[in-house]
């Protein structure tokens, strides 16, 4: 009897252990899906003497409540784009959902504004002749046109708090100088691959025996001339079209025809009514910071200075200092631009002068080597995007 | 004769259907038989006198009892997870999409079957007995396309395709049918040969990747997510070959008896179907950027191009060798010892030939499964103690895995050293009607496979923290006529 007890135990005990022990597959953790809104404010400052509906892209956060408040973080296209651009190539959205479904950023609204104009970007920049607007007051744009919409339309942290301001390449560079000079109105500012010290364009850029301006006139066959110049404007001369968009942004000019100076890189580029400009007419063009055969003048100056992000981070540290302003840079390593200096020589900057900051200078990503997958202007930007949206994440105010 | 010839095809129509299992050795299992299995295999080849010496050792058929007809059923609850490192976008990548993926859950119930019929003309014993040597399976929700992968500008027109749920799995069935049979060729000194056919039955799916920085360079520069597109593959193929067992059982001295005994399987020639699905992205914003470019428009189209066709290849099954020993401590006490040396290292590399299969149009004629696997030791102990008409048994094994971590992926998921605990026991619940009864639990210790600096897409493993270990219970029925 006993050895039957005996054995029927055992016999039980090994059927006890055919008891589901069942398990759930793990899958990916349950991602929550925001909104985006396609949405419009009429400006009166992008288009001089004019007004047009400028739009812009704003991601909702999951279960965007209007009960609640919700920081915003401002996040700029480059040059080239527009409102739509980052999302068409990058999915910012999948990316906001997964990291604050995943908890690693708190949830937030992201705008994402149209700084596009003729010349393929605006640089965020004030373009101003003798105080006369000429290519679009596109700090101001953003500054006193989409933060108040947004504001005024979304249920956001409307101080400095609750905002945040980060982007890529053009936008990099207006993340750094709009919250660099508005360090009240932005809580954390995130750069990548931004054209930040202007200083660096005239360094020798390695294996190539010249400085950026050797390589823009190496672009237009070793001089620039007008009108020739101007046909040449486009993708093939990547450099020289940039150059333009920046010389529009940073030193334009609003004037007659003959009064340009065009053996000193003075071009006119469009009558003030957008005809072909001629003889006679008022018109509105750039002024390079060097001369036809790459040679620098006074304009440089300016350029080197209040449009110069390391520059103005030397001004306005005191600011950023008490404001509490975090940033992050990043670059990476081999920027066909020759940008990565820029990045080094910011953080250089923001380490100077104590204030919190993260950069890398990006060499490759798990899996993917810098020699197969070299890091370039744009490369693994989502992953940067991502390191950037939960840094500037963590110094945003929430409710 | 008919009523055994209905249950013997039903049973092998289970067993034919059967799903995978997870257990042992690469894909070999355990053993068979509940008495085997709770020794843990130790001196089973010297232990084993039931029908399930046809797999043990066939020259133990000499000594076993003659009539019988032996029924069993195991369930096998493997578990196995997996944490995937590869930096491959949509595994892991830097976005970490999983922390850990489990294998869909999963018990398999495995039959089997066995007589022996006795003396049969000059031979001393026979029988017969249906088995399962080889199983194995998982399946695993590893792969999402990332992030960013389908972007349309309409997405209420464009729907993306659904990449197959389980994306990574395997099924790896081999079922043998043996006939037995043994001589006593002197006094206490037996051979026996056991052989037969077995019907394999395999199936594998995996995510495979390609470049397309291969067809055009510039598509290097494409946002990350792009940077690899996934092709769905999936092979699956049936067929029958030949194994055989061989054994010799010895008893020197009284109380103490020795077996010898291995087994070699023909490759298995399989063919069957195959299939590839190449999943392309979507994107309407680089569509438009590049104009009218066919290329680039078909590219990010979204589109998945699905090709079907036929595929042959040879799968070799390790065979291997045993000895083990059994000794009589007591009238109640039996203690098995065993030794097993499997020579995986046939699983070596595995070509694949195809059939009107292609991506793009580019046909695919082969492919090679890089496996590298090392031969195996396995020791084994186990001991019987008789309880008046029943028994208990215990026992334990320890085995190394074959696999390499420079070809180890959740296909195949032997861990590593894995240390089985077993316990077991009958009891005569009716005359001539005994029943059996067996636990087996196997330890593996969590493994790490490293992604080296020359890992890519291409290699044959996959990077990560590997976790497993098996829950089995086998249930039987002995009657003896």
């Amino acid at each position: 009897m006993k050895t039957k007890i005996l054995v029927l135990s055992v016999l039980a005990a090994i059927l006890a252990f055919t008891a589901c022990q069942k398990w759930e597959e793990v899958e990916k953790p349950e991602i929550l899906e925001g909104t985006l809104v396609i949405d419009s404010v009429v400006s009166h400052l992008t288009m001089p003497g004019s007004e047009e509906v400028r739009y812009m892209l704003v991601y909702l956060p999951p279960n965007y409540d209007t009960t609640k408040r919700y920081p915003v973080i401002y996040l700029l296209h480059g040059y080239g784009g527009n409102h739509m651009t980052l999302q068409a190539v990058e999915d910012v959205k999948s990316i906001a959902d997964y990291l604050i479904s995943t908890g690693a950023m708190p949830e937030a609204i992201i705008v994402t504004p149209d700084a596009s104009n003729d010349l393929g970007g605006s640089f965020y920049t004030n373009s101003m002749y003798n105080s006369i607007p000429v290519f679009g007051l596109f700090e101001n744009y953003i500054i006193y046109e989409v933060i108040p919409h947004i504001d005024s339309t979304y249920s956001t942290i409307a101080s400095q708090e609750g905002r945040a301001i980060v982007g890529i390449s053009m936008g990099g560079y207006g993340a750094a100088k709009l919250g660099i000079k508005h360090s009240d109105m932005f809580k954390a500012i995130g750069i990548h691959s931004g054209p930040v010290s202007f200083e660096r364009f005239l360094d020798p850029i390695p294996d190539f025996g010249g400085n950026l301006i050797d390589i823009i006139l190496a672009e237009n066959g070793g001089e620039l001339h007008y009108p020739d110049v101007l046909q040449r404007l486009g993708p093939d001369y990547p450099f020289t079209t940039m150059l333009f968009a920046q010389a529009a942004a940073f030193t334009p000019k609003l004037d007659m025809f003959e009064n340009f100076d065009t053996l000193n890189c003075e071009f006119p580029l469009a009558s003030v009514t957008g005809d072909t400009c001629g003889p006679g007419m008022l018109c509105v063009g750039v002024r390079l910071p060097f001369d036809y055969q790459g040679n620098t003048n006074d304009l440089l100056d300016v350029w080197l200075t209040e449009h110069n992000p390391r520059w103005l981070l030397d001004q306005y540290a005191d600011q950023l200092s008490a404001n509490g302003v975090a940033f992050y840079v990043d670059c990476g390593a081999q920027d066909e631009l020759f940008l990565t200096s820029h990045a080094q020589d910011f953080a250089e900057g923001l380490e100077q002068h104590g204030l919190t900051y993260e950069s890398e200078i990006f060499a490759d990503a798990p899996g993917y080597p810098a020699d197969e997958f070299p890091p370039l202007h744009s490369t693994h930007f989502q992953l940067r995007l991502k390191n950037s949206l939960i840094f500037v994440g963590q110094y945003l105010a929430t409710q | 004769m008919r009523c055994s010839s209905n249950l013997l095809g039903r049973t092998m129509i289970v067993l034919l259907l059967m799903p995978s299992l997870v257990l042992a050795s690469g894909f070999k299992l355990s053993g068979v038989g509940p008495v085997g299995l709770s020794i843990g295999g130790g001196g089973a080849n010297a232990f084993i006198t039931d029908w399930s010496s046809i797999y043990w050792n066939p020259a133990a058929l000499a000594y076993s009892r003659p009539h019988t007809a032996n029924i069993g059923l195991t369930n096998v609850l493997p578990f196995s997870e997996y944490q995937p490192q590869t930096g491959i976008l949509g595994y892991d990548g830097p976005y970490s999409m999983r922390e850990k993926v489990r294998t869909k859950y999963q018990e398999f119930l495995i039959p089997s079957l066995g007589f022996t019929f006795g003396s049969v003309g000059p031979l001393d014993g026979t029988g017969f007995a249906l088995f399962v040597p080889f199983g194995l399976g998982t399946s695993y929700d590893l792969y999402d396309p990332p992030i960013g992968y389908y972007l349309s500008y309409d997405p209420d027109s464009f729907a993306p395709p659904q990449f197959p749920k389980y994306d990574w799995e395997s099924s790896i069935q081999v079922v043998a049918a043996w006939v037995g049979v043994a001589k006593e060729v002197s006094n206490g000194l037996s051979i026996g040969l056991a052989a037969g056919p077995t019907f394999a039955s395999m199936k594998f799916r995996k995510v495979k990747f390609i470049d397309p920085a291969l067809i055009d360079t510039q598509a290097a520069r494409l946002p990350i997510q792009y940077r690899l597109f996934p092709i769905d593959t999936y092979i699956e193929g049936k067929s029958t070959s030949f194994g055989l067992g061989f054994g010799i059982r010895y008893e020197p001295v009284e109380k103490l008896t020795i077996g010898f005994s291995g087994h070699y399987y023909l490759p298995v020639e399989l063919n069957g179907d195959a299939a590839a699905a190449l999943y392309l992205p979507r994107n309407d914003t680089l569509v438009s950027m590049a104009g009218d470019d066919p290329n680039v428009a078909l590219m990010f189209s979204g589109q998945v191009m699905e090709s079907r066709g036929t595929f042959d290849a040879t799968f070799k099954l390790p065979y291997d060798i045993s000895l083990g020993l059994a000794y009589e401590v007591s009238p109640k006490l039996l203690i098995g010892l065993g030794a097993e040396y499997t020579f995986h290292s046939v699983f070596d590399i595995v070509e694949a030939e195809f059939e009107d299969l292609s991506i793009m149009e580019q046909p695919i004629e082969r492919d090679t499964i890089k496996a590298y696997w090392k031969n195996t030791l396995k020791l084994s102990a186990g001991a019987q103690w008789k309880l008046g008409g029943a028994h208990l048994r215990f026992g334990v094994y320890y085995e190394g895995s074959p696999i390499p971590d420079s070809t180890f992926t959740p296909l195949i998921p032997d861990t590593g050293d894995k240390l089985s605990f077993n316990i077991g026991s009958d009891l005569q619940i009716a005359r001539n009607l005994t029943l059996f009864a067996h636990y087996e639990y196997i330890y593996m210790p969590d493994k790490e496979v490293a992604r080296d600096a020359d890992y890519s897409y291409l290699s044959p493993n996959m990077p990560g923290k590997y976790a497993a270990n098996v829950n089995a219970v086998t249930l039987g029925l002995g009657y003896a006529f």
